[in-house]
């Protein structure tokens, strides 16, 4: 199985080990730091959740990590931050993760402060006949 | 007491969308002190529309092509009123948006700048096909948007001008400035904004501008927060 990041209203971009993430949609953004950036970093270049799973097993990262990480990709789905693609396929090569004692288990900070002015400003081209959201056709 | 509202309309190529933008603040249950129209370098008849208004009063103003936020801070600087208000030259105000802020602003002296709703719609003139690409929310929103707001004109000054660096974000950091510096808003229950959804908004043609904006936005807003 596989997550693909909402890119029609989501944005992203990564600062060291942080990762900025907003859901332009309903102005909510977040950080994911230290592991939640890694695996956000996995998502979005295509790796499934099995090959997350099998590289923080790898690594000994944390405890119970099947649990931990399924209870992020939980969070990351209620945001809306991505979508399920239970077809998808990737050439991926091997994921591997390093471990970091200094990290705590993935968690995402999340924000609603500035979300009256960002859910405000965007306006979305959606796809017409699939809805939000998906991006029209090129 | 007269009181005395300058209203800043930057412009850009608005020429289809402007009139209405104009008289929207012509015919305001309040008469305004001065409406300033600057152009951002337009290639259309924008100029020429605005300046059909100078009987009214409207003044026009230009500079070369530098975007939204530059066009907003000359409009301030040749702003003379006692008192602030923005519109975009696509949308429109209704008639007493800046009566009801007045008066929210009297009767409310510790608040220092006040919004009111926004409310879009599509602008007729799109085709069915163009209308279905278009996620338009109809209903009202309160509406935290340069165009919604009316301040005295020294308050804003204190907060500053527009960043000139962000394309589409200027506002949202403004705003977040102003709050980090104590100003304190109030929002009016009523729609004072119709925004017009026409697919050549900026969030629309400029989608990573606008990302890189708020990605930009948000950084200097943690940077800050994590500094005090």
């Amino acid at each position: 199985m596989f997550y693909r990041i909402n890119s029609a209203c989501v944005v992203h971009e990564k600062v060291d080990t942080e990762t900025f993430i907003i859901n332009t949609l309903n102005g909510m953004y977040f950080v994911a730091d230290g592991y939640a950036s890694l695996i956000w970093d996995a998502i979005a270049a295509g790796y499934s959740v099995e090959q997350i799973q099998g590289a923080f097993h790898s690594a000994e990262t944390f405890e119970d990590h099947e649990r931990v990480l399924c209870d992020f990709f939980a969070d990351l789905l209620s945001e809306e931050l991505v979508f399920v693609d239970e077809q998808g396929t990737n050439d991926a090569s091997t994921l591997s993760i390093t471990k970091n004692t200094i990290w705590g288990i993935p968690m995402l900070s999340k924000h609603d402060d500035l979300k009256d002015l960002v859910a405000l400003d965007p306006v979305h081209e959606v796809n017409p006949e699939k809805g939000w959201p998906f991006q029209p056709e090129v | 007491m007269t009181v005395r509202v300058s209203v800043i309309i930057p412009m850009f190529n608005s020429e289809r969308y402007l009139s209405a933008a104009i008289e929207s603040v012509l015919q305001q249950t309040m008469k305004v002190f001065e409406l300033i129209v600057v152009d951002d370098g337009s290639t259309d008849h924008s100029v020429m529309i605005a300046n059909s208004y100078a009987k009214y009063g409207v003044r026009v103003v230009q500079q070369a092509h530098r975007g939204a936020a530059v066009a907003r801070n000359l409009g301030v600087s040749q702003a003379t009123g006692d008192y602030i208000a923005f519109i975009d030259s696509d949308d429109y105000w209704t008639p007493d948006k800046l009566e009801k802020q007045l008066d929210k602003l009297r009767h409310q002296p510790y608040v220092h700048g006040v919004f009111g709703y926004i409310q879009q719609f599509l602008s007729p003139e799109l085709s069915d096909i163009e209308k279905k690409r278009y996620q338009c929310v109809t209903t009202p929103q309160p509406g935290y948007s340069v165009g919604c707001l009316l301040m005295k004109r020294d308050d804003f000054l204190k907060v500053g001008l527009f960043s000139d660096h962000l394309q589409v974000g200027e506002f949202i950091e403004w705003y977040v400035c102003a709050q980090q510096q104590g100003f304190s808003f109030a929002m009016l229950d009523d729609v004072v904004l119709h925004r017009r959804i026409h697919g050549r908004n900026m969030t629309l043609t400029n989608p990573a501008a606008t990302h890189t904006d708020y990605l930009k936005i948000i950084r200097k807003k943690l940077q800050h927060a994590s500094s005090i």
